[in-house]
């Protein structure tokens, strides 16, 4: 599947980036949420990992415009975990809301390899 | 004059010659006789009976010329007798002027002397009233009150008959009235609203009232009376509401027999207004001292007037009152002026100057206000209000310390955020790395990396949880487990004690909010190393009795007293200094566990030590 990486912290993103290439995935990555946009506007990804807190547009704002972009499921990450950014995910529809920190980064990956599946 | 008749009186008869003397009686003159034969002299004085009269002249022969010159004789000596006569008369008429001198002079004497008389009696009679008056100016002169004042004015007036005790009355701005009445044998005060009219009618001031509400007021009828309206001109400067004043006399005297008593009055009623109204002032005056000191004892603030030397010129009940001179002996119980004492500080002498003051452990609030109630520019007076703001103050910690733990949440919150993401990079792509290498070595290496994160984010974890002050949420957890997660916190404060750990093997979940309890749990270590100074041993010690966890906190520091003991867990009872501590004072703790439907208990003795104890009932589900 194709996956698109969206957060500010390179360790985050070179680790996904690995373990979904490692798995045989197609990965693309940025690093503030004004590129994000463009990658989202421009391109259909299966799946986009979306940090909250980003320079540039954040993760919600980005949901907001979720309606503009052709692809298909978003998890939205956060390292400020609490009810107000679950909140949020569930209000801006998005379909998993991922705290940090992973425990096991290749649980995610499974995690997201089902999500995509249910989609179909 | 003088018709001088010469007769022949030969050929006349006497009759006749009588009856021409009897004529000419009235008129000087004189008759000269003349006979040519002897008379006899005797004969013709007795027939004449003249005053004037003229020595017969013995004839014995008159011829022509004798009678010329007798004439002119006669003549000279009529006129004599007549300046005589004349002169004579004067001295009458005078005689009789000065007579009547005489006695319109003493006429006048006696008018005068009567007059003098009457006078004299005029006078004592005055003086006499004078002296009366002077009397009842010395009597009043020593009058203390409006009761002795009436009681002195019955008595005078008790050398009047059918005259009554005197009826005094007050009215007040509002119309209520005080009826200053004597009833048996003495005088009292009924009041009530009475509408009192006066009036001016050719220049006569009036004033009426209703009969009847008075006479209901003093529940008797009111007999005839004489009134008098009582000036008072310096009660009501005083009473700053105008107030009035009458006096009435009550008696069963006759319209005619009126007159004396109305003089007793009209020559005292001056003097009695005044006196009355220097009495009446007096009351006002004693009420409003009495007013003014009940107010300023009644203030829950202490309140001094004090002078530049600190002197106490005047406090009320709440600062203390004693015989000490100086402010500071009384109220701060202290040999010297307060630290930042306001006078002090008040170098320019300014109007309104405040400062808080420390009393051993409370804290005053001092306004001073500079007092001018002497115009002298040395000795200042000032009027200070002590406000206590010890309350306040340890509220007003409390308040900084949760602000300031609050802020340190959130910035512990924040930070413990910020190293979440580079944590998860590391701890995800060490992960990964792991998967893309065969090299044992490394993969080692790459695991102890992997526990290190693991740590930190365990150590942040907490962090989160435990800055949280408004609590986590209820939850089932183990006791050990939350007990764990709050230890690493505690590292540094109980690096220079042995401490030993004992905890049970027993299941030891508990239902509680996790973040409050780690708050407390660290509240009570932290207290017990803090109580033990530089070195001791702290016990702690978790076992299960009858359903419930305790968990016990055991130092072998001083100890607390039993004294404090009773204070320890009431809200901000604290013996530290402010800025200590984490906040969460013991009360606090008390009520968190409380809140878990458990108990925080104390166990301390002074010299061996102090146990505090956490029960919590064990959750089964």
């Amino acid at each position: 599947m194709k996956v698109l990486v969206v957060d500010d912290e390179s360790l985050i993103r070179k680790a996904l980036v690995r373990a979904f290439k490692g798995k045989g995935h197609f990965v693309e990555d940025v690093d503030n949420g004004i590129t994000g946009f463009e990658k989202l506007i421009s391109n259909e990804y299966d799946l986009v990992f979306l940090d909250i807190l980003m320079p540039g547009k954040s993760g919600p704002e980005l949901m907001k415009d979720r309606h503009l972009f052709k692809s298909k499921s978003y998890i939205l990450m956060s390292a400020y975990s609490g009810e107000h950014n679950l909140e949020t995910a569930n209000s801006l529809n998005a379909d998993m809301f991922l705290p940090k920190p992973f425990d096991d980064i290749f649980e995610i990956v499974k995690l997201a390899e089902k999500l995509v599946e249910s989609k179909g | 004059m003088n018709a001088i008749f010469i007769l022949n009186i030969n050929n006349i008869s006497h009759d006749f010659l009588k009856k021409i003397i009897d004529q000419k009686k009235d008129q000087q003159y004189f008759i000269l006789i003349y006979s040519p034969s002897e008379v006899s002299t005797s004969f013709l004085y007795n027939l004449l009976n003249l005053d004037v009269f003229y020595k017969i002249l013995s004839v014995e022969a008159i011829n022509n010329e004798n009678i010329n010159s007798l004439l002119i004789e006669i003549e000279k000596k009529l006129k004599i007798q007549y300046a005589i006569n004349f002169q004579k008369n004067e001295y009458k008429k005078k005689n009789n002027f000065l007579e009547n001198i005489n006695k319109n002079l003493e006429n006048l004497v006696e008018s005068r002397t009567s007059h003098l008389i009457l006078s004299n009696s005029d006078m004592s009679q005055r003086l006499d009233k004078e002296r009366k008056i002077l009397k009842f100016v010395k009597d009043f002169s020593n009058i203390a009150s409006i009761y002795e004042a009436l009681n002195l004015l019955k008595k005078n007036l008790f050398s009047f008959s059918k005259v009554h005790p005197p009826l005094f009355l007050i009215q007040y701005f509002d119309k209520r009235t005080d009826v200053y009445v004597f009833n048996k044998d003495n005088y009292s005060i009924k009041s009530s609203v009475l509408n009192i009219n006066e009036s001016e009618f050719n220049n006569v001031h009036e004033f009426n009232f209703d009969k009847t509400t008075l006479a209901n007021l003093i529940g008797r009828p009111v007999q005839k009376y004489i009134k008098f309206k009582i000036d008072t001109p310096t009660s009501n400067i005083a009473n700053r509401t105008p107030l009035k004043a009458y006096i009435l006399i009550e008696n069963s005297l006759h319209d005619n027999e009126l007159n004396d008593l109305n003089d007793y009055f009209l020559d005292r009623i001056s003097l009695l207004s005044s006196v009355l109204d220097n009495l009446i002032l007096k009351d006002i005056l004693f009420t409003e001292t009495f007013r003014w000191e009940m107010t300023f004892d009644g203030v829950e603030d202490s309140l001094a007037i004090i002078d530049e030397q600190f002197n106490l010129i005047r406090s009320n009940k709440s600062f203390g009152n004693n015989k000490k001179n100086k402010c500071f002996q009384v109220f701060a119980k202290a040999n010297s002026p307060c630290d930042k004492c306001p006078i002090i500080g008040n170098k320019n002498k300014e109007i309104h100057f405040e400062s808080e003051i420390t009393i051993g452990n409370n804290y005053f609030t001092v306004q001073s206000n500079l007092l001018n109630l002497n115009e002298s520019s040395s000795n200042h007076n000032f009027i200070n209000r002590y406000e206590n703001r010890t309350e306040h103050k340890k509220l007003y910690i409390k308040f900084i310390q949760s602000q300031k733990i609050s802020a340190i949440g959130v910035l512990a919150g924040n930070i413990a955020h910020e190293l979440n993401n580079p944590l998860t990079g590391i701890s995800s792509l060490v992960q990964v790395i792991k998967q893309e290498t065969q090299n044992l070595a490394l993969i080692s290496d790459l695991n102890e990396i992997e526990k290190a994160a693991i740590r930190s984010q365990r150590i942040i974890k907490n962090l989160i949880s435990f800055s949280n002050t408004e609590g986590s949420g209820m939850e089932e957890i183990s006791f050990r487990i939350t007990l764990n997660d709050t230890l690493p916190m505690l590292k540094a404060v109980m690096r220079n004690f042995s401490v030993e750990i004992y905890l049970t093997n027993d299941s030891d979940m508990i239902m509680v909010d996790v973040s409050l309890l780690q708050q407390v749990l660290f509240n009570l270590i932290n207290n017990a190393c803090q109580a033990m100074g530089k070195t001791g041993k702290l016990i702690l010690k978790s076992q299960v009795v009858n359903n419930f966890l305790k968990f016990d906190v055991i130092d072998n520091g001083p100890g607390i007293a039993l004294e404090i003991q009773k204070h320890i867990f009431e809200p901000f009872y604290t013996t530290k200094q402010e800025g200590l501590g984490t906040g969460l004072g013991l009360s606090l703790s008390k009520s968190i566990i409380s809140k878990f439907g458990g108990q925080l208990l104390l166990k301390s003795k002074e010299g061996i030590g102090s146990e505090f104890s956490i029960l919590l009932p064990i959750s089964r589900k």
